[in-house]
């Protein structure tokens, strides 16, 4: 699949917003980003990065492996792996958490389950998925294909969107939308910290949402 | 295999068969084709044919080239069957009536969805089978799309490679690979002929302790 990393500088622009502000700004430009049921392992982490996407599909007549391609991914990447919703048998552990360590790979985000958390937990690697198991995928799921577009939590990935993971879970912004959003991101957490000011400085909760306009921060525009 | 030889050669035999038969055969000689939890939408249909697929994927920035299966019911053969993989996503359709006006006017011999469908009483009416794991009335448009067909795709854990055979009935879908379909068969016909006269000596009134041991059923799929 033809795809380019988006500039350095836009992705460096999603580090210091939550995925909160991001999907709300989502919200106002029409896309819903968020990954359904996928949840961190490790508490206090923040990735950002460009999804590099790997596809399984269960063994069958045809057989393959879980794949190697941990060497294309670079520096910055978040590794993105469909694996269908399987909680039965998981595609990553503590030999690919080192390795991605080492390589300065963002995170994992698996629509399917890891195994190896005591590793995961001492890297404090940035591993987010729909939870916890130890059986393999090998000789279970095979890879399918790679850098091709795939579902996580039922949102589109594409090679090159952005992906941002925090203790609430992880969102997915599309590569083409990507400056609007940033931009968008920035101005709802600006009036999100006038509230709290405002809150701060006595005005009542109510008070200081009218003002600011809350309940429509994230209101698509018509 | 050409549709042709199937017709003459498996389809009849697979039609005296049940999906249970057919799974205890494939556990026997050690493939995983019986998919859990895609069943018929209605009536008891039985469901045989070389398989079509659809693959399906979240609508997103990346759009559909395609109207969802059109191409698919456009290229699939006399008595085919169409297998729809939406990954057990149960909040969304991806199969209603013109679909299946359209497949039932083609020969298409029934759709087999690992998803929802919908317009299933049209559906019942126009007497075309739909297997599914839901049914919900919204559209398709603007939240799934297409990504490809005649492609390798999944239902439930089980994997399916275009032209592979698939059976579906009251019970569930098996998916049987061309390749080995002649083992599958002649297991799956032992299990029935073994079955089938078990059934009369309980029936005859003998003490099911006594079937059990005359015919040793819990061995009954070791090699």
């Amino acid at each position: 699949m033809k795809f380019k990393r988006p500039a350095p500088e836009i992705v460096k622009g999603f580090e210091s917003l939550s995925t909160s502000t991001i999907s709300d700004a989502l919200d106002k430009l029409g896309f819903a980003g968020g990954c359904q049921g996928i949840t961190p392992v490790v508490s206090g982490v923040k990735m950002v990065g460009t999804a590099y996407t790997v596809r399984y599909i269960p063994i069958g007549a045809v057989k393959g492996t879980v794949g190697d391609y941990i060497e294309d991914v670079l520096a910055g990447d978040v590794i993105v792996l469909d694996n269908n919703e399987r909680t039965d048998c998981t595609v990553w552990g503590d030999i690919l958490t080192m390795t991605a360590k080492m390589k300065n790979v963002s995170g994992t985000v698996i629509d399917g389950v890891c195994r190896d958390i005591p590793t995961i937990l001492k890297e404090k690697y940035p591993l987010f998925s729909r939870g916890r198991f130890m059986m393999t995928g090998k000789d279970r799921v095979m890879v399918e294909a790679i850098q091709v577009t795939v579902n996580i939590g039922k949102v589109q990935v594409k090679p090159g969107d952005i992906l941002v993971g925090d203790d609430s879970g992880v969102v997915v912004v599309p590569q083409e939308m990507a400056e609007e959003v940033l931009e968008a991101a920035k101005v709802i957490e600006d009036v999100e910290n006038l509230i709290v000011r405002a809150v701060r400085d006595g005005l009542s909760l109510k008070e200081a949402r009218t003002k600011f306009g809350y309940h429509t921060l994230q209101r698509k525009k018509e | 295999m050409e549709r042709k030889i199937f017709d003459q050669k498996y389809r009849k035999r697979l039609e005296k068969l049940s999906t249970t038969n057919l799974s205890d055969a494939l556990d026997k000689v050690g493939i995983r084709g019986a998919v859990i939890g895609i069943r018929p939408l209605f009536d008891k249909p039985k469901v045989i044919g070389s398989v079509v697929t659809i693959k399906i994927t979240a609508a997103g920035m990346e759009k559909s080239k395609h109207h969802l299966g059109i191409e698919a019911i456009a290229s699939a053969q006399n008595g085919d069957v169409i297998a729809i993989d939406n990954h057990g996503d149960t909040q969304n359709n991806c199969w209603g009536e013109l679909l299946s006006c359209a497949a039932k006017m083609k020969g298409i011999s029934g759709v087999i969805i690992d998803g929802a469908a919908r317009d299933v009483d049209i559906c019942e009416e126009l007497d075309f089978p739909i297997f599914a794991r839901a049914v919900v009335p919204i559209t398709a448009r603007g939240r799934i799309m297409q990504e490809d067909f005649d492609c390798m795709i999944r239902l439930g854990d089980v994997q399916v490679r275009p032209d592979d055979v698939l059976v579906g009935d009251i019970n569930g879908v098996v998916v049987i690979p061309p390749e080995r379909i002649d083992e599958v068969l002649t297991e799956a016909e032992k299990l029935m002929e073994k079955e089938e006269s078990m059934k009369k000596d309980i029936l005859s009134g003998l003490d099911i302790l006594e079937v059990d041991k005359k015919y040793n059923y819990e061995q009954m799929l070791n090699k």
